[in-house]
């Protein structure tokens, strides 16, 4: 049947695919991650989507209230707040991934010295738990922090990175983007993989190092780039920890609300409040605000996205 | 192939069958030997020693209990013992805030302890101070037993070393009220400091070691910062909007000339190392700052952080003059409804509360009054000298407010984020208002 060749096809079995029938032996084998993956991915998102609609407490149960929870939500000026500082978050966080990730990557892929050790030490910070950079890049940050005293030395006073409200998220960006090492990666893996001959032929043709760069490089990587975009989509979304450790006075989502993000608002109301079924509610819509995103990025991706060589 | 399907769909199939029956297998292993207390507290740095010291002592009395001891920092414990409530998985006995009776639905998570008080024939009034006694009590029944002493929560600490070095007489010069404490700290910002650089600081009202000062004031004042029924902000009120306003004033006479609001800031990355309540204590302790406002927890951590500091505690220096500390609510021990050993537990309960030899050593030990009024007749206390004479006189100073406790943990981050939002040139009011909204919404929450 050309649905199970489909199938077959797509999980790598390509030479010499099963008989008719014999399908049922490949999910028989898949089943522990078919169940796993229903127990525990889709059962936890049908359960939160089913809270949502419940005034549900940890201790005491629950009982059905329509859709008034998705009113309380939307009337909640923190619910609109954390979207907004999420999103701009995200409008900071993912060019500055993608221009950092890809020079450093485009500077580690030409021909300099101790290429592997610079890799290793712009991969480092990658492999760092957040809370570790965060709780080192508050000290950097402070008033009298390792910047500011930069900025003294020539004469000028530093901001107070940590507890101006229109600095704050700047300021998590900064520090999110020094683990660039991942985007790094997938960068350099993708300009490694742009043949030579391209711009062998650009060369001939008397293109700058800029035009081949936009026309040959970018084009070429653009695959790559749509990955790391979506990966840094839903990472933006779910961002969460800056928010509790940076600001000044340890004061989560501070100052003045400045760094509330959505998930931290979303964590508030399950495990301060114990407001389980508008907690539930959040992550519903944050699971819809996903998707629909991503799906939109991908459909956007089929006029700048080239798969074909 | 057929007889690989076979053999996989079998063992998944007996993996199914021979896990329940193997859990069932070690619940029965557990009950045949002896008996296992799961103990959950928040006790950590100096004070594990204590916890040990006392899990060991009551072993030596009950040599057949074993114990699994899980120490949880406070300001996560209470997610963890609501959490752990509402999947009935609580241990057998656990710490708790008695102001988390709210969120704990005790009649359905908590051994309700009235039949073991009077089977072993315990009168809680007669034995325990006042508000301690008070606070075990929910909806006229008791479902914990209080560990410390939540009478003196709102103490003034203060430096005497640094009052004399800036030519005041620490005990005449101790601030009787607001107007006293505004002048003393004018003096001694301004004799020990250079000017235009903060090196000491009097006092920063946006700092808390434990209750924040803004309550422990405006309750002072008359001024409740929650409604009767602790279902209403009253953040918001004149009276509270008052003692914010005061703050915020006292923060722009003493330190206007050192960049007010950022200078405290400043002060607080240089000289503190971090922007908590703990700092402030770390700061005390460096001869920093000359006072604080907080519990007599905290005796112990400046004593063995810096033995040669001359501490004095007052009560605090009020608007309307002296007043003392607020209780209401405090660190306590509760036993689990589900608990499967709840006679052994509720004997290691008694004997983590109300058991002199047990809770009141732990007391003593770290110089903080008892919950247990006759152990607070110990001389070890009477050799705090008047210390000890002014701290049981903030004690019986009492104001409790009869409003349940207003939950610090979720207060305390808005109020410390005050000087970041006047250094952004919000008015203190409208903070206040927007702080009062969002205390409401954790209300609404919370009693939903």
């Amino acid at each position: 049947m050309e649905w199970e060749r489909n199938i077959l096809y797509g999980i790598g079995i390509r030479r010499s695919p099963l008989k008719k029938g014999k399908i049922w032996t490949v999910f028989l084998f898949l089943l522990p991650w078919l169940v796993s993956l229903v127990v525990l991915w889709y059962g936890p998102i049908i359960y939160t989507v089913v809270l949502s609609f419940m005034k549900y407490r940890l201790i005491g149960g629950g009982r059905f209230i329509g859709f008034k929870n998705y009113i309380n939500i939307f009337q909640d000026r923190f619910f609109w707040l954390g979207l907004r500082n999420t999103f701009s978050f995200i409008v900071l966080y993912i060019p500055a991934n993608f221009i950092i990730g890809l020079f450093t990557a485009y500077m580690l892929n030409l021909n300099i010295r101790l290429k592997g050790l610079w890799r290793s030490i712009i991969y480092v910070p990658a492999v760092l738990p957040v809370i570790a950079i965060l709780a080192l890049g508050k000290f950097i940050f402070y008033p009298y922090g390792l910047v500011n005293t930069f900025i003294e030395m020539i004469g000028l006073k530093g901001p107070l990175w940590l507890a101006n409200p229109n600095l704050i998220i700047p300021t998590s960006v900064i520090l999110m983007v020094w683990q660039c090492g991942t985007a790094m990666i997938v960068y350099l893996g993708a300009l490694q993989a742009v043949p030579s001959q391209y711009y062998e032929a650009a060369d001939i043709d008397g293109l700058g190092k800029s035009q081949q760069f936009f026309q040959i490089t970018l084009p070429l990587i653009s695959p790559a780039v749509f990955f790391r975009m979506i990966i840094d989509l839903i990472f933006g979304l779910m961002i969460f920890i800056p928010s509790l450790i940076l600001p000044a006075g340890n004061v989560p989502g501070g100052p003045g609300n400045a760094s509330l993000f959505y998930a931290l608002y979303l964590y508030e109301k399950a495990f301060q409040r114990f407001n389980i079924g508008e907690a539930s509610t959040l992550a519903t819509i944050l699971i819809i605000i996903s998707f629909v995103i991503t799906w939109a990025v991908i459909k956007m991706s089929k006029r700048y996205v080239y798969y074909e060589v | 192939m057929q007889k690989a399907i076979k053999i996989l769909v079998l063992t998944i199939l007996s993996l199914f069958i021979v896990m329940p029956l193997s859990a069932g297998g070690q619940k029965e292993a557990k009950e045949e030997g002896p008996v296992k207390l799961s103990f959950w507290h928040l006790w950590g740095g100096s004070r594990t020693p204590l916890i040990k010291k006392l899990i060991n002592d009551f072993k030596a009395d009950h040599p057949n209990v074993e114990f699994e001891v899980t120490f949880t920092p406070p300001n996560e414990l209470q997610k963890k013992v609501v959490q752990a409530a509402g999947t009935g998985t609580l241990p057998d006995v656990f710490g708790m805030h008695t102001g988390w009776y709210v969120n704990l639905l005790p009649g359905s998570t908590l051994l309700e302890l009235d039949s073991y008080l009077s089977k072993d024939s315990i009168n809680l009034k007669k034995i325990l101070v006042a508000a301690d006694a008070e606070r075990s009590y929910y909806e006229g029944h008791v479902y914990s037993l209080p560990n410390v002493c939540a009478g003196a929560q709102g103490l003034f600490f203060y430096n005497k070393g640094l009052m004399r070095k800036a030519g005041l007489d620490p005990d005449k010069d101790a601030p009787k009220n607001w107007d006293d404490f505004v002048k003393i700290s004018k003096i001694l910002v301004e004799k020990l400091n250079t000017p235009g650089k903060l090196d000491v600081i009097a006092w920063d009202p946006n700092q808390m070691a434990g209750q924040p000062a803004l309550i422990v004031f405006s309750y002072g004042a008359g001024y409740p910062t929650v409604s009767d029924n602790g279902k209403t902000s009253q953040l918001d009120t004149p009276g509270v909007l008052a003692t914010a306003e005061k703050f915020d004033q006292y923060i722009k006479d003493i330190y206007g000339s050192y960049g007010g609001y950022r200078g405290i800031l400043e002060w607080n990355s240089r000289v503190a190392g971090a922007d908590t309540g703990a700092a402030q204590v770390k700061a005390f302790i460096k001869e920093k700052q000359v006072f604080y406002v907080s519990g007599s927890w905290t005796i112990g951590q400046v004593k063995s952080g810096n033995p040669d500091l001359d501490l004095g505690i007052i009560p605090v220096p009020g608007f309307k003059g002296q007043q003392g500390g607020i209780a209401k609510n405090g660190w306590s021990y509760a036993i689990s409804k589900n608990s499967k050993h709840k006679d052994m537990a509720w004997e290691f309960l008694k004997f983590i509360t109300i058991d002199p030899a047990g809770n009141g050593e732990f007391c003593k030990a770290q110089r903080r009054p008892s919950p247990i009024a006759a152990v607070n007749d110990d001389p070890v206390y009477a050799a705090m000298g008047d210390m000890w004479t002014n701290l049981v006189a903030a004690m019986n100073m009492d104001i409790v407010p009869v409003a349940p406790d207003i939950n610090q943990d979720i207060l305390k981050p808005w109020l410390r984020d005050i000087p970041a939002r006047r250094i952004a040139g919000e008015s203190i009011d409208a903070i206040m208002k927007d702080i009062s909204k969002q205390y409401q919404g954790y209300l609404n929450d919370i009693y939903q």
